[in-house]
């Protein structure tokens, strides 16, 4: 009841006609800003932070948070519709988005978005209230260790990834690998293979190399072939999912966030890694794997899902221990700081309507989100019937604005051509960008916790087997390797 | 004809020469100066850097225009910094990166020498903060404590070569203790990890950490600065709790270009401060715990050629390393 009492405060908060303006105008211009590829969430709010300094502090956090969520779809639908994912957890949705868009089915592709993630969110929301400060402690069990033992078991998994040949796909997670590690170390401060360009000691950012790879790899392998053929199938299936399409989505989009509200409450690496996460675990479970990368609807639902939830529980750190999880955080954190918001243990129990009213705001944004972008499906979709003459360069275009958006710096904009190329020697190659993209994300994080749970532990490995969360996660990646190797052996043994 | 045309394009040369001239005379500034902030957007700088800006375009009565190049702790953005015209229509943010990569990269340029320093926009300090499972309630107690268990006690911080690492590395250059450095990538994680006891000790930026002590999840031993801070006068300073001359300043100044001539020094100088003295300004800038300065371009460029001085030895003395 004290719940509910509080859910009607939050509301009775943010429900005004004013708040709802200001949530509508801050989804409109997250989308509007997250649709061009390359700008992710953190550019977007950056860019449109300074409109709330004048405005009061409810009505300026609800604007945050629909820019928040409006910047979030706004990537997922580039993803879908051309293969440019805006941040890490939309690249995941590339892979079959993209595949669904191609075969006239864009509009079901980004109506399930759209779906999925409102149900995250509302679900995620929900958490929030309910379980948070329980939640935020959950997150501190978490050390380096634990963190060690997940990433390993990620990586083992992320072999599921991969479509055909198992030792392309491992090429691809070390190719990663070797572009993850690029830039200073964390541990002992060297910069590694910099090459002495002061560009690259922070390392090659996560769009640089997503949009280089998927994108202009993708313009390129489409221009080769001689005739101007259209990369849409002209006729367009409906706009809206079919019964059949909501059945299949229902449970991946239940089972994505529910992955994706564990691991967002896990500060820094969790949102990034919850997409992965559920996409191997849907396509490990689907009666016939063959179908995802190939346009299955599962493969959009359900990360798009665990990516809002896993955006939703990242605020769980952040207002309950005072802990921005991701850089998108720390920003919204400075907002909160500079509306005079104090979060922390304290915040729920000396400003209730401020913590309610934030709870509320988050589900209105969520909501609004959805109401603004299903009647633009159909307005995205006949985006498709432009020309590829027209369409390629303005995708490239976009490209470099997104690309040099993030540090003013040309340098970007070459070395996002650079991996382009690597892209596209890629597809000919038939390899695939995805295990790469996850060895470029798992990878620096695995070999920077395991060295820090060493360095704790003062050199002794046995730490990962005698704390238990971690041990538990050490057995759990055994079993997911023999599980995999066993078939494949037992087939050796047939064939023997 | 002909020579009428020829004269008409001599009175156009002559009067395009008049209105450059004029153009070149009229009173700085004439046109959007570019404030060059070297992070990404969103971190503390950038904060700093926006909220400043609009009240000096206002003095200025020219648009003053935020422009982000973040890398390498402002390093890349000094590299083109240091190349602009030295006409006052470029500023750039200084940052403690300023002081410290000398020490640590290769440069392309001279942190002194390249540069005109304007003013300190403001300081905030770190806090030392301790798990509550350390057993020490001051800093006489923790070095005392540090002597004992030389080597074992971890500290966190947000990166190498953050001052949030270097507050740690000149209290040990200071005291000759020894304790072993934890890095992580970022503030959050850092904190993260003192918060669940990885890391005992951490010297994070003051409104990062105060409201975890403030509700007992962690210690507040002392603070960094030479004065006390506005957000919490009842904690001691480091130097006045038994380490004398220690300080450590996270700063947000202002340069131009060298060769900037001084009228446009003075005059951005002037209309600085004046923004940093706006009630609103300040009231923000305390909101992220910094507190305003605005001194002379004397006594910046004092400050920041003693920065680099000190932290020169102390990098050395602890052998990091960058490139």
């Amino acid at each position: 009841m004290d719940f509910l009492g509080n859910l009607a405060l939050g509301f009775g908060v943010a429900f005004s006609l004013q708040n709802l303006a200001y949530c509508f105008a801050g989804v409109a211009l997250g989308t509007l800003i997250g649709v061009l590829p390359g700008v992710g969430p953190l550019v977007t709010i950056a860019m449109l932070f300074p409109i709330t300094f004048h405005l009061p502090a409810i009505p300026a956090i609800i604007m945050l948070a629909g820019i928040f969520y409006g910047a979030q779809y706004g990537g997922s639908t580039t993803s879908i519709l051309v293969n440019l994912p805006g941040e890490t957890a939309s690249a995941v949705t590339c892979i079959d988005g993209y595949q669904m868009a191609r075969q006239g089915r864009a509009g079901p592709a980004l109506a399930t978005a759209a779906l999925a993630s409102f149900f995250a969110g509302c679900v995620g929301t929900l958490l929030i209230a309910l379980a948070g400060p329980t939640l935020g402690e959950w997150a501190l069990k978490f050390g380096a260790a634990e963190y060690t033992a997940l990433m390993l078991m990620a990586l083992v998994a992320s072999a599921v990834m991969t479509q055909g040949d198992a030792l392309k796909g491992l090429a691809m997670v070390v190719v990663g690998l070797l572009i993850g590690v690029v830039g200073v170390d964390v541990n002992s401060g060297m910069a590694r293979y910099s090459f002495g360009i002061p560009e690259l000691v922070d390392g090659i950012g996560f769009t640089v190399v997503a949009v280089g790879l998927f994108a202009v790899a993708e313009i390129v392998s489409n221009l080769e072939s001689r005739e101007p053929r259209d990369v849409y199938t002209g006729k367009v299936t409906g706009l809206m999912p079919s019964a059949r399409d909501i059945k299949d989505a229902a449970w991946p989009t239940v089972r994505g966030t529910a992955v994706g509200a564990c691991f967002g409450v896990l500060p820094g690496s969790g949102p990034a890694i919850s997409s992965f996460a559920t996409y191997m675990l849907e396509k490990k479970i689907a009666r016939d794997p063959s179908r995802f990368g190939r346009g299955a609807i599962e493969g959009v639902a359900a990360p798009e899902a665990a990516n809002n939830a896993a955006a939703q529980t990242a605020f769980i750190p952040m207002l309950t221990l005072g802990i921005p999880a991701t850089a998108t955080m720390a920003l919204m954190l400075a907002a909160l700081t500079l509306q005079g918001i104090a979060t922390g243990p304290q915040v729920m129990l000396e400003k209730p309507e401020l913590f309610w009213g934030l709870v509320a705001s988050m589900w209105i944004g969520n909501c609004l989100l959805v109401v603004l972008n299903l009647p633009l499906v159909g307005l995205w979709v006949k985006l498709l019937t432009v020309p590829y003459r027209w369409l390629f360069p303005s995708i490239i275009l976009f490209c470099c604005i997104g690309n040099y958006s993030v540090n003013n710096n040309p340098f970007d904009v070459y070395l996002c051509a650079v991996i382009g190329v690597l892209g596209y020697v890629l597809v000919k190659l038939e390899c695939e960008p995805a295990p790469l993209l996850l060895g470029y994300v798992l990878g620096p994080l695995l070999e920077e916790n395991l060295r820090r749970a060493l360095l704790i532990a003062r050199g002794d490995p046995t730490v990962f087997f005698t704390r238990p969360l971690s041990a538990v996660f050490m057995i759990a990646t055994v079993l997911i390797f023999v599980v995999m190797v066993l078939p494949a052996a037992r087939r050796m043994r047939r064939r023997t | 004809m002909q020579v009428f045309s020829v004269t008409r394009l001599l009175a156009l040369v002559l009067l395009l020469g008049t209105a450059q001239a004029a153009l070149a005379q009229a009173p700085y500034p004439a046109k959007p100066v570019r404030f060059i902030i070297g992070f990404p957007p969103g971190g503390t700088n950038d904060i700093v850097g926006r909220l400043v800006a609009p009240k000096l375009s206002e003095f200025l009565g020219q648009q003053v225009v935020v422009e982000n190049r973040g890398g390498a702790n402002t390093a890349i953005a000094s590299e083109m910094f240091v190349r602009m015209p030295p006409d006052g229509y470029t500023i750039m943010m200084n940052a403690p990166g300023h002081a410290t990569n000398p020490s640590l990269l290769k440069l392309n340029f001279d942190s002194v020498n390249d540069f005109a320093f304007i003013t300190l926009l403001a300081e905030s300090q770190n806090l030392l903060v301790v798990h509550p499972s350390l057993p020490v309630r001051s800093v006489k107690e923790l070095i005392a404590l540090s002597k004992k268990r030389p080597g074992d006690i971890n500290y966190g911080s947000s990166g190498i070569g953050t001052t949030v690492h270097l507050s740690a590395e000149l209290f040990q250059f200071m005291t000759g203790i020894k304790w072993v450095h934890i890095p992580y990538k970022g503030g959050g994680p850092g904190l993260v990890a003192l918060l669940s006891g990885e890391v005992s000790l951490y010297f994070g930026n003051v409104p990062t950490v105060i409201r975890q002590a403030r509700d007992g999840k962690l210690r507040a031993i002392a603070t960094t600065g030479a004065k006390r801070t506005s957000a919490a006068p009842d904690i001691p300073t480091v130097a006045e709790a038994g380490v004398p001359g220690y300080e450590v300043s996270t700063f947000y100044g202002m340069s131009a270009p060298a060769k900037t001539p001084r009228t446009i020094i003075d005059r951005l100088h002037r209309d600085t401060v004046r923004a940093l003295n706006a009630p609103d300004v300040r009231e923000r800038l305390q909101g992220l715990g910094a507190d305003p300065v605005g001194n002379t371009p004397e006594q910046y460029t004092l400050f920041m050629k003693n920065e680099i001085a000190k932290w020169a030895k102390v990098i050395k003395a602890a052998g990091i390393k960058g490139e």
